[in-house]
């Protein structure tokens, strides 16, 4: 059976690109170019094989591949798939495969951008198809380390503060994480990383009440950082905005969503009474992103400010679907973060485009551009309707998943998360006219639209996958139902025996209270 | 072919003509408008064989298909066809009224640079809308909903080079969205009342079960289903342009008219009135809802009637007459009866979609829109001013034209269920009457303002017109009412009282619009300074462009300002590089303990040395 070992292949060819692209001599850059794309269609073409293979019946992890390796520490290698790792996988492999296609406007240091770029891919797929916590926590950190000089090299303005910023960033959530999985390490006293292990054991009540409460934000927080989860999203417009397409397109697209996927990972199966207690405050905290955000973004005048702020907002959905613990909201978030990726990385796709043949993505200096480069505009009018959730997308799909379930938990921010919507139109086609309709600007009369196949072929298959999704959404949601079923059963099982629940949000006002309460009888007793 | 497959069919042969056209080249664009035709067409003949029963007089015998879509336990949505009467009367309309814009189009479009697009565009509308009339359940029925939304923003920019039409699209679309985002919310209560947890359901057969018995279950629920009905609603005041969300709709008459007849006249504005009439059974648990539904409708009618008075430009008049005519049957249906509000909507949808077609003519002759500028059109385009003649008949409401019948069967109904608004009504017959007999003595009759020579038409635009006309004139008799309720129709004769005064209002209002606009410029002068206040009041459409234009200028931009420089400030400025900057202070203190200097290190040794010599003697000591 040619699928059985074929996860840990995600990791290997990309790396293995990366040392291929280091033989070759800096000044053949159509090769570097070539082989980089080669090498992205094939894991493209086997994530699509696993995607076709998984087993949508069960619910459990496929594709295992279980390698004893420190096993004084517990750590093994030990890779494979759930409904929900399939999904990501196939998403990283498209975008992957995409910005691979984009990068060929690099003009300098080919060789170095395209190790980098390798390096960066594969330890995304490392991440997405880890089950032991130490190799997780690995390659999420090797995920940082390329971000740095991709964008300090190979950035547009301002890049040097935002590479720093962003890679401080995401640092010190990943430090709060690790202190989170450390503890988790010596809490289970079972001597071992391993997540399923970790995972069975979790369900008969591993970790007490009181570990969970105070492990739980380590992580959701942690997390969060690189979910952009206000108020620790500011990296994120700086960072895309300076960041070369290829490396926006991924890091919208698929970086941002390790942090719901770990959260989802970790803090669901594992802790899942700190995941109750905590998530009533990231509900409160997600309205803010998706309301700030996309308030914020209305307010840009830089397109790719406007699509950072954008992601900003629509993280906000996701960590709404997760924070109402429910499984239609979870499937949702999981179908969110894959179209989502794709919408996110149209955008900078085409934003990439647009700039490489403008020299700006200041939005009042472009207008009219629709005449020039027809193509590249229906691109956008599509992904500018997609993000603003309109149905036949991807998008709706997912964001009515999330509010039909988001709705059983939590009415009333879901209703001002419908309002978000609402802005989010605004403020797309505040940039569609501004950008693409109005009279034709003479300045910009020489644009050249897409007109090669293989240029085309990037944006088109985004669009692509976008529109077959939003039309037969029962592809992915199959793969993902019974994860997503089996994940929260842990759940109802804890909570049904456990009637009283505290939240964050409920503990703190009644903390706020008592300190009012305090205040207030205190200063009127010295009165007195 | 079952009838489930064929109602399948009318739904994809549009489609297949959206798909296929793009993949049309530039030099065989005519393919392309052909194609789109023949989607239509074939929509409308399966429409017409579906239909047979009713035109042979025999009842009609509803059907429900339906495929899963989206599967998770707790949330089962499904994709399916409902076809009952209500349905069957709505496709007539959309197919049939489609079929004779698209003919008109091949030629009207013909020179235009965008004409795949336009097609395209138009096929897209025509897949939508009829998606909206098939739609078995709510979910499904927003979905396509929305499709219209993107279909009408697509095509009323389509000619997206001039601001004012790329302006009117966004405005169209972000209008639309305000209304949805109530609707969505009533789709999630309606939802929630729907049933136990596992069983929900967002069927319209299904929450006509369901629905009843939650409002019976309780006495508290009633008011929960008026918020649901009403959050509906909202989606209705969006779509159908009902007031306060009815500002897009004379600016989307920057859209090519053709456009304006089938999508802002004929059908998607009344995509809303269907929504009522197909959630009606809902609708009919709240009085309370119906109400303020009828209110609105009927403050609407009469509120855009007068704005109309004023407009110069052909299409605006008639869009405006639009709104009128949509308060009208959003009226009817609150006054609770959704068949005559659906026979207002059939037979509007000829004479509206004749007006804007013959409008359309106009403009293509002349390349003009300002009715002043025209005059003695009744001479030079004989035929297309006829059959705008015959509809104009049909709007205001006289015998035997079509109007006539669905006017006073509403005017009849609010007479015996509201007399309030009655009287409201039947003053906009009067106003409909002088707004519409202004346009046909400033622009088709008098003397000739336009120097180079009018022709007609060829036969491509004509056959249409010719085709609406019969139909406006002789909708009446063909039985329509008939379709939606055999029974209730005779259930209440038409007051003679009402049918003299909606016909004396009507007379009344030629009259003045035939003396004063036939009078000698001073006159007219003179009255307009006279009431200049007022008009200039109903010129700025009584400030609401204004008002919104304050409300996204002070309040909406400056909070997205605000929220920007929060971000600039507070969040980066303050609370991140204040961070770093405290980090690298700490760092620039805790580097003194490092600097490599002996001496340094042999002074601090030294004072520690004293220190602890000192803690453990002196102090000791004396304890």
């Amino acid at each position: 059976m040619i699928t059985h070992s074929i996860v840990p292949w995600f990791v290997f060819i990309p790396l293995l690109t990366a040392g291929l692209i280091l033989l070759i001599p800096n000044n053949r850059s159509r090769l570097i170019y070539r082989v980089s794309v080669a090498a992205n269609a094939l894991t493209l073409f086997l994530a699509v094989v696993v995607f076709l293979n998984f087993d949508s019946h069960q619910s459990g992890w496929q594709f295992v591949v279980h390698r004893p390796w420190v096993s004084a520490l517990g750590i093994s290698y030990h890779v494979g798939l759930d409904g929900i790792g399939v999904v990501m996988v196939l998403l990283h492999g498209l975008l992957s495969f995409c910005g691979a296609c984009v990068s060929r406007s690099i003009d300098r240091n080919i060789k170095l951008y395209f190790t980098l770029y390798s390096i960066l891919v594969a330890s995304i797929f490392g991440v997405f198809t880890s089950l032991d916590i130490f190799f997780l926590y690995l390659f999420y950190e090797m995920a940082v380390i390329p971000l740095y000089p991709l964008i300090g090299i190979w950035g547009s303005q301002n890049r040097e503060y935002a590479a720093m910023k962003l890679t401080l960033y995401i640092s010190l959530g990943a430090v709060l994480a690790l202190v989170g999985l450390l503890s988790i390490y010596l809490a289970s006293g079972l001597q071992t990383f391993d997540l399923v292990v970790l995972s069975e054991q979790a369900k008969t009540g591993l970790f007490s009440r009181q570990f969970q409460l105070w492990c739980a934000p380590l992580l959701i927080f942690g997390f969060g950082v690189i979910a952009s989860l206000w108020p620790f999203h500011s990296w994120s417009p700086i960072g895309y905005a300076a960041a070369p397409t290829a490396v926006s397109m991924l890091h919208a697209g698929v970086l941002k969503k390790l942090g719901i996927f770990l959260i989802i990972r970790l803090v669901l199966t594992l802790l899942p009474e700190g995941a109750r207690f905590w998530m009533p405050l990231v509900a409160v905290l997600c309205i803010v992103n998706i309301l700030y955000g996309a308030w914020a973004a209305m307010a840009q005048n830089d397109m790719k400010f406007v699509i950072g702020f954008a992601s900003v907002s629509h993280m906000g959905y996701a960590f709404l679907g997760i924070a109402a613990l429910n499984q239609i909201a979870l499937t949702g978030t999981v179908f969110f973060m894959f179209a989502h990726g794709i919408m996110a990385a149209l955008c900078f796709a085409l934003i990439g485009y647009i700039y490489d043949q403008t020299h700006t993505r200041i939005i009042p200096e472009l207008g009219g551009l629709a005449k020039q480069i027809p193509f590249i505009a229906v691109c956008f009018v599509m992904a500018a309707f997609a993000s603003s959730g309109l149905p036949g997308f991807a998008n709706f799909v997912s964001e009515i998943l999330i509010f039909f379930g988001a709705w059983e938990t939590y009415p009333l921010l879901t209703v001002l998360a419908i309002f978000g919507i609402v802005v989010t139109a605004t403020y797309m086609l505040r940039m569609v006219r501004h950008v693409f309709y109005g009279a034709p600007n003479p300045h910009w009369e020489k644009l050249k639209d897409a007109k090669a196949l293989m240029i085309k072929l990037p944006y088109g298959l985004l669009v692509a996958v976008l529109l077959v999704f939003g039309f037969w959404p029962s592809f992915l949601l199959n793969a993902i139902r019974p994860t997503t079923e089996a994940l929260l059963e842990t759940h109802h099982s804890i909570f049904l025996t456990q009637a009283k629940h505290d939240s964050a949000l409920s503990v703190g006002t009644r903390q706020l209270s008592h300190l009012a309460h305090y205040l207030y009888h205190g200063s009127r007793k010295e009165n007195a | 072919m079952t009838a489930a497959a064929s109602a399948w069919w009318i739904l994809f042969f549009p489609l297949a003509a959206f798909l296929l056209i793009p993949l049309i080249p530039e030099k065989k664009r005519t393919l392309g408008g052909w194609l789109a035709c023949a989607g239509m067409f074939c929509a409308f003949a399966l429409t017409v064989k579906i239909a047979w029963p009713i035109f042979e007089g025999q009842p009609f015998h509803s059907f429900h298909a339906s495929i899963e879509w989206i599967l998770i336990p707790n949330l089962q949505l499904e994709f399916g066809v409902l076809i009952d009467s209500l349905s069957v009367l709505m496709l007539l309309v959309v197919t049939g009224v489609g079929s004779a814009i698209f003919y008109y189009s091949l030629e009207y479009m013909a020179q235009d640079e965008g004409y795949r697009r336009y097609f395209a565009g138009l096929s897209l509308f025509a897949f939508s809308m009829i998606g909206i009339v098939i739609s078995a359940n709510l979910l499904q029925l927003f979905i396509f909903w929305e499709l219209v939304g993107l279909s009408s923003y697509l095509l009323i920019g389509h000619w997206y080079q001039k601001n004012e039409a790329a302006d009117a699209g966004k405005k169209a679309f972000l209008t639309n969205r305000v209304g949805d985002f109530g609707f969505l919310i009533g789709i999630l209560l309606l939802w929630t009342f729907s049933g136990a947890e596992a069983a929900r359901s967002l069927n319209f057969l299904n929450l006509n079960v369901t629905i009843p018995a939650f409002a019976q279950a309780s006495a508290s629920h009633g008011i929960w289903i008026t918020l649901a009905m009403l959050l509906v609603f909202s989606g209705v005041l969006g779509k159908s342009a009902q007031f306060p969300l009815h500002v897009w709709l004379p600016d989307a008459m920057e859209g090519p008219t053709p456009v304006s007849a089938l999508i802002h006249a004929a059908t998607m504005v009344a995509a809303g009135v269907y929504l009522l009439a197909r959630t009606f059974p809902l609708f009919s648990l709240s009085p309370a809802a119906l109400e303020i539904v009828a209110y609105l409708g009927g403050f609407t009618a009469i509120f855009a009637a007068t704005q109309a008075i004023v407009q110069n430009d052909i299409k605006r008049i008639l869009a405006y007459s639009t709104l009128s005519q949509l308060g009208y049957m959003v009226m009817a249906i609150g006054l609770g009866s959704a068949a005559i509000g659906m026979y207002h909507l059939t037979t509007h949808a000829f004479f509206k979609a004749l007006l804007f077609l013959g409008a359309g003519s106009v403009i293509h002759a002349t390349h003009e829109q300002d009715i002043w500028n025209m005059g003695g059109l009744a001479k030079k385009m004989p035929v297309t001013s006829v059959t705008f003649f015959i509809a104009s008949f049909a709007l205001v409401g006289f015998w035997p034209a079509s109007g006539f019948f669905s006017k006073d069967e509403i005017l009849s109904l609010a007479f015996l269920e509201n007399k309030f608004l009655f009287w409201v009504a039947a003053f906009t017959v009067f106003l409909t009457a002088l707004y519409m007999s202004r346009l046909i003595v400033v622009a088709f009759l008098g003397t000739s303002k336009i120097r180079k020579k009018l022709h007609e038409p060829t036969q491509k635009m004509l056959l249409p017109l010719a085709a609406l006309a019969v139909l406006s004139l002789i909708g009446g008799f063909l039985g329509i009412q008939n379709i939606l309720s055999p029974a209730s129709h005779s259930s209440h004769e038409t007051p003679v009282f009402v049918v003299a005064l909606a016909t004396a209002f009507g007379i009344l209002g030629v009259l003045a619009a035939w003396f004063f606009y036939r009078s000698s410029r001073k006159i007219q002068n003179r009255f307009q300074t006279a009431f200049a206040p007022i008009r200039e009041i109903l010129v700025r459409k009584y400030y609401m462009d204004d008002l919104y234009d304050l409300l996204l200028r002070y309040i909406q931009q400056p909070f997205a300002q605000f929220l920007s420089w929060f971000e600039r400030k507070v969040i980066v400025e303050g609370l991140v590089n204040h961070t770093a900057a405290f980090a690298a202070f700490s760092g620039f203190c805790l580097r003194k303990l490092q600097t490599g200097r002996i001496q340094t290190y042999l002074s601090v040794f030294f004072f520690g040395v004293v220190i602890l010599v000192y803690c453990f003697t002196i102090a000791n000591l004396h304890p």
